[in-house]
């Protein structure tokens, strides 16, 4: 998988994200390093989404937060709209924050119990005092009437909304800076089906109005494709394939996006589970990720080259790139059952691992 | 025609969460750690929810009880001192009495109605001013504890890395030395501190050494109280607006660490009372004249045999007040969790 | 006499192994009586699965404790009638149902990381429900829950008897969690949400494992999930829970085909499918789930059912039996010619949508 590969970055004057060579390490007992992402590059365009998508384990929520710099990356580059973040200090650092915004998965755990909605959604305002306290006041009710929580009730606390509605007013408390880049870490994934729907409807409708560009983190590979202009798929830490939704789901290239899209389940009874295909084993330990293409433990494709070597990002369609040694061509079909040669020469990290963060 | 269903904004604004939302998130509160997978989950588990109160269980008989009587304490305390109402005068001594119980017959306990001291002096003045005395010791301690151990664990909880180290560092250093010593040593370099004229009084010396000793313990507990609310994502996504760590600290975490703690201050001025009496028995403490419950048992803990209804009464009142300090610690903590639950 | 020593022996049961009969579980709160399961009736035979699909709020989990029995002690009222292979077990003691529990009918939770007792080791926690209900060495236990362990498909399942939860991944610990359950071969198993906080992979991986177990041993299966996804494979009926109630119940090729309830028919079309093209608007449900403490009067969805009419918010909708397993509750059903006439008024009286219902479908798809 793509150590270093940049072919799936655009020209580096259209970013207004672009990130290179991310790597991302922790440092875990006995001295030994959680290799959480390990040289991810990518790239967004003003305006689009990117959803990135995997599954636990994988490094999607590590980088949306090393993108923002919380914690800072092991190693890399992370440029917004022509800012290298990366070298930045510490006060031009925070003063570069507000045009970098999150939102996070647990609609509870990110509002302040003790705090009036009024005062958490105009916290961006309060830190840089920007306007005064009429301007901040009347900014904070527009900005949660566009995302539907009625200003009259701003007084209250978290605990006397629902779900749906904290995830709105973490939706605007990430708006009100006019930030230029959101990333949504796993937004509705704790959310009830039908809330669900209605908070991807409304980032999709506050992105139109305000022009916001966002990086669509969540392993639920549906949601993804609804609302990514672009998606990248990820595993243990290195990026399998980008390309664009409609096309990335109807051709997987890499055997790992394959795996995953076969792996849903589809509200369908036509269509029987397919028992026998199932992606076997588990996902190798992020403490000694095997050598050559991670993926190779579970892959049946596998041969003595994915052992040697990394793949690194090529072009297989247009406006969609792989990394793999033997994509899969248009139709087939892979047999899961069968893991390649790959898979068993032993290396470090064919232990099944502890989850990590 | 049917009202329509809601158009346009799904939710009903601002009208909360359900009957059963609320009461999950009671359960995902009860159950669930801080940064979990978050996912909402109606849990029946055998232990209960603390929401599965009877109906209408508000603050029960104890806790009525509990405020009633810390609330005559205080009262009859700030009577006393402020001499509006003292029931007789605490140094007068009535020879006739001395040492005579309220049910003593024999010569002259009449119109004591609970008995005199040793030195003939009326135990009822001297109870209420004790009160005084020995709740302002254990306040005054409690807080002087609260404002530099609360102010050090927040901080360490909050900062981690070098500073947690060396603050927690710091608080087993000083937990390691066994408390009686540790107040004893303090109150004897005050008192020589403060010189001969005395520029530091009894009560604020040992304010001073139980709060020292204290530091530690309460800084522990708001260490790792701090460090739990320092790990919610609304700390991170502060930080990501750009905000220092000295507003996060003090905006975000801070209101969120201060119920917990305040329902352990009223179990820790519990405890300084307590600690107040252990050292009036060691010989340190409030010198007499001026009384207060700890060195009314310690003076006269000698006559325990023939004169018990000293010792007697001012125990008495230590364990109501300290019962009473426990159950109400127990109720504001009981409010402040099913409160954060329904959060 | 214990009800399992009770069963051993007996002549076979002749009738469904597990019939629920209006079963009614509330909750004694600050905040009033919590309905959470509100009058349902569902019949299982052996080696079958139903599945349990709902939101949060519905009752499904809820159900699934309360049919076990695994409630808390107090502030619970629980009615009507739960027959277990012709014995009853709502009013019998919880010593008695202990019996069953492990033995008879098992469950399996949600969250893998808490299910497991984290200072036990994965050996001694298998063989604490043998030696329970099993009368057999502690040797010969653990060669059994070393043989489980094999059938759930854990690689080397000798080395991990010996292990910490926490020295398992997500999917491993579930996979634990049903060798746990399954560990003294019961004839029902609870699935409680089995695989949400699974990857998906692993999710297939584990759903897998559950039928296979579910074919080898005759096992009846009931699933409760949300996602409808998961149970269109894997159930052999369905039934949807709303507000407390099942407001929907039949095979599952019918009700995918065929849907009648409303409630059905948007909860499915809410759901971002990977058929649909990117950028496709969801349908989605407006208003909230009722309370359940004080629920409306009439059908509970019609509040929020694009298909309302007054007659829904005033009296609630008999169970309409269409044969086939297939019931429901609704006056104005999907597919059907009123229930087409009702949808088609609602549309054209709506006043003009204002801006601000870009959220709002212009109508659900029949």
């Amino acid at each position: 998988m793509a150590g270093s590969g940049h072919a799936h970055l655009r020209p580096a004057e259209q970013d207004l994200l672009r990130v290179e060579d991310l790597v991302v390490e922790f440092a875990a007992r006995g001295g030994q390093k959680v290799h959480a992402v390990s040289g991810i590059s990518l790239d967004i365009v003003e305006g689009e989404t990117l959803g990135l998508v995997g599954e636990s384990g994988c490094g999607k929520s590590t980088t949306g937060r090393a993108i923002v710099q919380l914690p800072r990356p092991t190693s890399g580059s992370v440029s917004l709209d022509g800012t290298e973040l990366t070298g930045l200090k510490g006060e031009d650092l925070r003063k570069m924050r507000p045009r970098m915004q999150m939102i996070f998965q647990d609609p509870i755990s990110s509002l302040n119990p003790r705090r009036k909605v009024r005062d958490i959604v105009s916290e961006g305002l309060d830190i840089w005092s920007i306007g005064d306290k009429a301007s901040r006041a009347a900014k904070v009710d527009e900005v949660l009437e566009a995302v539907g929580i009625d200003p009259a009730n701003a007084n209250r606390r978290p605990h006397e909304f629902s779900g749906g509605q904290c995830q709105r007013i973490s939706i605007a408390r990430a708006m009100i800076t006019e930030p230029k880049l959101i990333i949504c870490d796993e937004p509705v994934s704790a959310l009830d089906v039908s809330v669900q729907a209605q908070i991807i409807n409304l980032l999709q409708d506050m992105k139109h109005r305000y022009g916001l560009t966002l990086v669509f983190i969540a392993h639920d590979l549906a949601v993804v494709k609804n609302v990514s202009d672009r998606i990248m798929v990820m595993y243990l830490g290195k990026i399998c394939e980008v390309g664009v939704p409609d096309d990335l789901y109807s051709r997987p290239s890499h055997p790992y996006s394959a795996a995953l899209l076969a792996a849903i389940p589809v509200p369908d009874p036509a269509t029987r589970p397919d028992t026998e295909n199932v992606l076997g084993g588990e996902i190798p330990s992020p403490l000694s990720p095997p050598s050559g293409c991670r993926f190779r433990t579970r892959c049946p494709k596998a041969e003595t080259k994915c052992v040697q070597e990394e793949p690194q990002m090529r072009e297989v369609a247009a406006n969609h790139f792989v990394a793999c040694h033997f994509p899969l061509e248009p139709g087939e079909i892979l047999d899961f059952t069968k893991a390649g040669a790959g898979a068993f020469i032993e290396a470090a990290g064919a232990d099944p691992g502890v989850d990590d963060a | 025609m049917p009202e329509l269903p809601d158009t346009g904004l799904d939710d009903e604004i601002g009208s909360g969460p359900t009957a059963t939302e609320a009461f999950e998130r009671e359960q995902h509160e009860f159950g669930g750690v801080a940064g979990d997978s978050g996912l909402l989950q109606v849990g029946a588990i055998e232990a209960g929810p603390a929401s599965t109160r009877r109906r209408g269980a508000g603050l029960g008989f104890g806790a009525w009880a509990a405020i009633g009587w810390m609330g005559f304490i205080v009262l009859i305390a700030v009577l006393a001192k402020i001499g509006i109402l003292t029931w007789g005068d605490a140094n007068e001594s009535f020879a006739s009495c001395a040492r005579k119980g309220p049910l003593a017959d024999e010569g002259g306990a009449k119109g004591f109605l609970l008995g005199c001291d040793s030195n003939g002096r009326d135990m009822i003045p001297r109870l209420a001013l004790g009160a005084w005395t020995s709740l302002l010791v254990a306040v005054g301690a409690v807080t002087f504890g609260f404002i530099i151990g609360g102010t050090l664990g927040l901080i360490a909880g909050f900062s981690g890395g070098k500073t947690d180290t060396i603050l927690t560092g710091m608080f087993n250093v000083l937990l390691s030395v066994p408390v009686i010593i540790m107040a004893l040593a303090l109150v004897a370099f005050l008192q020589g501190a403060s010189g001969e004229e005395g520029a530091l009084s009894p009560e604020m010396i040992l304010i001073i050494a139980i709060g020292v000793v204290a530091i530690p313990l309460i800084g522990r507990i708001t260490r790792a109280s701090s460090l739990t609310w320092a790990q919610r994502e609304f700390v991170l996504a502060s930080r990501a607006q750009g905000a220092k760590s000295r507003r996060i600290m003090i905006r975000e975490v801070l209101p969120n660490v201060l119920p917990a703690m305040f329902s352990i201050a009223l179990l820790a001025i519990g405890i300084a009372i307590v600690a107040e009496g252990a050292l009036a028995i060691l010989g340190v403490g409030v010198r007499p004249p001026t009384p207060s419950w700890g060195n009314m048992i310690a003076l006269d803990r000698g006559n325990l045999f023939k004169s018990p209804h000293i010792v007697f009464e001012a125990s008495l009142l230590i364990f109501f007040t300290v019962l009473s300090l426990n159950l109400l610690g127990d109720v504001v903590r009981a409010r402040f969790d099913v409160r954060e639950g329904g959060l | 006499m214990s009800p399992s020593e009770d069963r051993f022996g007996d002549a076979p049961y002749d009738g469904p192994m597990l019939e629920v009969t209006d079963i009614k579980t509330y909750f004694e709160t600050d905040r009033g009586l919590v309905r959470s399961v509100d009058g349902v009736s569902l019949t299982l035979e052996r080696g079958k699965t139903i599945g349990i699909v709902g939101e949060s709020g519905s009752g499904k989990t809820v159900l699934s404790r309360s049919i076990m029995g695994l409630l808390p002690k107090r502030g619970v009222v629980r009615e009507g009638s739960v027959k277990f292979e012709g014995q009853e077990f709502i009013g019998i003691k919880p010593k008695e149902m202990r019996a069953f529990w492990g033995a008879q009918m098992s469950m399996i939770f949600q969250d893998p990381m808490t299910s497991l007792n984290p200072v036990m080791k994965v050996g001694n926690q298998i063989t604490e429900s043998i030696r329970e209900h099993l009368d057999v060495s502690k040797s010969y236990a653990m060669e059994l829950a070393e043989n489980l362990l094999e059938s759930v498909r854990i690689p080397e399942p000798r080395k991990r008897l010996k292990e910490y939860p926490h020295q398992l991944s997500g999917g491993m610990r579930q996979r634990v969690c049903i060798a746990v359950a399954l560990a003294c071969g019961p004839k029902l198993l609870f699935a409680d949400e089995p695989t949400t906080a699974l990857d998906v992979t692993v999710q297939a991986q584990v759903l897998d494992l559950m039928a296979a177990q579910q074919r080898e041993r005759f096992m009846a299966m009931v699933l409760v999930t949300h996602d409808l996804g998961v149970v269109a494979g894997r159930a052999d009926d369905i039934a949807v829970m709303y507000a407390g109630r099942i407001v929907e119940k039949a095979p599952t090729a019918t009700l995918f085909a065929n849907m009648k309830m409303p409630y059905t028919e948007a909860l499915l079309s809410s759901i971002p499918k990977l058929a649909d093209d990117s950028h496709t608007r969801l349908a989605t449900i407006p208003g909230r789930p009722p309370d359940l403490v004080h629920p409306p009067k009439g059908c509970k969805f019609a509040p929020r059912c694009t298909y309302v009419q007054d007659k829904c918010l005033e009296q609630e909708p008999p169970l309409t039996d269409l044969g086939g397993g297939h019931q429901y509750r609704c006056w104005f059903p999907v597919g059907t010619p009123e229930g087409a006439a009702a949808l088609e008024k609602n549309r054209t009286s709506a006043s003009p949508a204002p801006a601000a219902t870009a959220t709002r479908p212009a109508g659900v798809q029949v």
